[in-house]
């Protein structure tokens, strides 16, 4: 049902999906250096996650709540965790079929390859899943709706560029450093980057610490869902 | 599955925290009876309408639908409108009531067919094509109607179903209510409903509106048309009063709304 509203955004996923990504890699690209090349690939698809996936679930499930459907759901027969990761896939469907375009442009535009096809997309579905996480965490934390669409914006933006998703994170003065091994963009963008390198143990490492800041999540998710 | 009693509440106790909504509640509702609860804002109508459903979980006691706790299974059998919900505007009526057929778990011919008749019964043909978002208040309304009767409910759950609509769209919604569930006229919870709980946290009373009325006045609303004044007069003084007056007249007990705010002053 959720992806069946899908048709009524149509001008805006295909806005978001397609000439968005080919405008950000094509201005990144064109002031970075080569060395950087890479980072801007990566950073992008990073920020899609965050930007678009958080603000969308955490969005999509405030509204959902504040116009009372996730009560319909439930008095229909809908555990509100399978609803709510309705709600995360049809949202995270878009990512999914963003990050291959911009795989494709980062290839068409930069001449940037990924080495290790099959971890990207192992990383890519964990990092998906870890963003649809995030967004619905904050969408149970917080009950007024127009506090999620504020905080989500906040939370994902600071994710975003407050987080080595467009430079390594030796670029970070110290001790600032460490604070960004608290921001999860930190383990997506630096696993996405060692499957572009083709350095899979190293990817693999990133990979675990995106496993675990999505069980934290998933518990999280569970005591809020009981609290609510 | 033949239920006499769809919903038996017995002894439930509601706590938010420290604050008590419901206090040992008990209630039976019987099949084919339509029971009305009242009560001023905050007087826990919502939070025993949505442990009756599911969304929320009694703390002491037990609530019993069509002869077993809450759960999945049961919810399909039930429809259940809520106070201030509105059908998915991204999807067209159509869709609204289909999705929610198959939701609910009717097979594809039975959910086609059934959202067919609805659109039909409830006058939704000419806006089905159409997304939700672009109807007024009253036709969503109805939508959502029919998506709480496309399974053929055994139980149906009305929170405030009129809330928030103009006088027009809410005598429209109580109209298509009489029409598909019972078999006469009705505009207010008075003529609707076979029973009604005064509720404050607790159940103050209960009856059918004949008998609230019978229990609780000690006095008639007498209509003089000659003079066009109103009178209420005392049960024992009636007999004489009436005498005393010439032209045409109407005797007539207080309505609800009049009982309700002496039961909720009193409580």
């Amino acid at each position: 049902m959720d992806l069946k509203t899908i048709k009524a955004y149509i001008p805006s996923i295909l806005f978001f999906s397609l000439f968005f990504p080919f405008g950000l890699l094509i201005m990144l690209g064109s002031v970075a250096s080569a060395e950087f090349s890479t980072y801007v690939v990566v950073g992008t698809i990073t920020f899609y996650i965050s930007v678009s996936l958080i603000n969308s679930v955490a969005q999509s499930i405030g509204a959902e709540r504040e116009y009372g459907r996730f009560s319909l759901m439930i008095s229909s027969g809908i555990p509100v965790q399978l609803y709510a990761l309705a709600i995360a896939f049809s949202n995270g469907l878009q990512t999914i079929l963003v990050s291959p375009i911009i795989i494709l442009s980062g290839d068409l535009f930069l001449r940037i390859k990924p080495d290790c096809i099959p971890l990207l997309a192992i990383t890519l579905i964990l990092s998906i899943f870890l963003g649809s996480m995030i967004g619905e965490a904050l969408a149970f934390a917080i009950k007024n709706i127009y506090a999620i669409n504020e905080y989500s914006n906040i939370l994902s933006f600071t994710l975003a560029f407050f987080a080595p998703v467009y430079y390594p994170p030796c670029s970070v003065p110290m001790p600032f450093r460490y604070l960004t091994f608290l921001e999860p963009t930190t383990y997506i963008s630096r696993a996405i980057y060692y499957s572009y390198v083709g350095m899979p143990k190293e990817a693999l490492i990133w990979d675990l610490g995106i496993v675990i800041f999505t069980l934290v999540l998933i518990i999280l998710i569970n005591y809020l869902h009981k609290r609510s | 599955m033949n239920i006499e009693t769809p919903i038996i509440i017995r002894h439930v106790w509601k706590y938010y925290g420290k604050f008590l909504a419901n206090e040992d509640i008990n209630m039976t509702v019987n099949k084919g009876e339509l029971v009305a609860l009242l009560g001023p804002n905050g007087a826990g109508k919502t939070t025993l309408v949505k442990q009756i459903y599911g969304e929320l979980t009694p703390s002491k006691g037990e609530i019993l639908v069509l002869g077993s706790k809450i759960n999945n299974k049961v919810k399909k059998r039930i429809g259940v409108i809520l106070q201030e919900c509105t059908p998915s505007g991204s999807l067209t009526v159509r869709d609204n009531i289909y999705f929610m057929a198959k939701i609910k778990g009717l097979d594809k011919e039975k959910a086609k067919k059934n959202t067919e008749e609805l659109l039909d019964k409830l006058n939704l043909r000419q806006y089905e094509k159409k997304m939700t978002r672009d109807l007024s208040g009253g036709l969503k309304r109805r939508v959502l109607l029919a998506m709480a009767l496309v399974n053929d409910p055994e139980v149906v759950i009305l929170d405030e179903p009129t809330t928030g609509l103009d006088p027009e769209a809410r005598r429209e919604v109580w109209e298509l209510l009489a029409e598909l569930l019972t078999t006469h006229y009705l505009d207010e919870a008075e003529r609707l409903a076979d029973r009604i709980y005064f509720l404050n946290r607790r159940i103050i009373m209960e009856g059918c509106p004949a008998e609230i009325k019978s229990k609780f006045t000690t006095y008639y609303e007498v209509i003089d048309y000659s003079s066009g004044k109103t009178f209420y007069v005392k049960e024992e003084e009636i007999s004489q009063f009436l005498n005393g007056l010439k032209g045409k007249f109407e005797v007539r007990l207080p309505n609800l709304e009049e009982i309700y705010l002496k039961v909720m002053e009193n409580a």
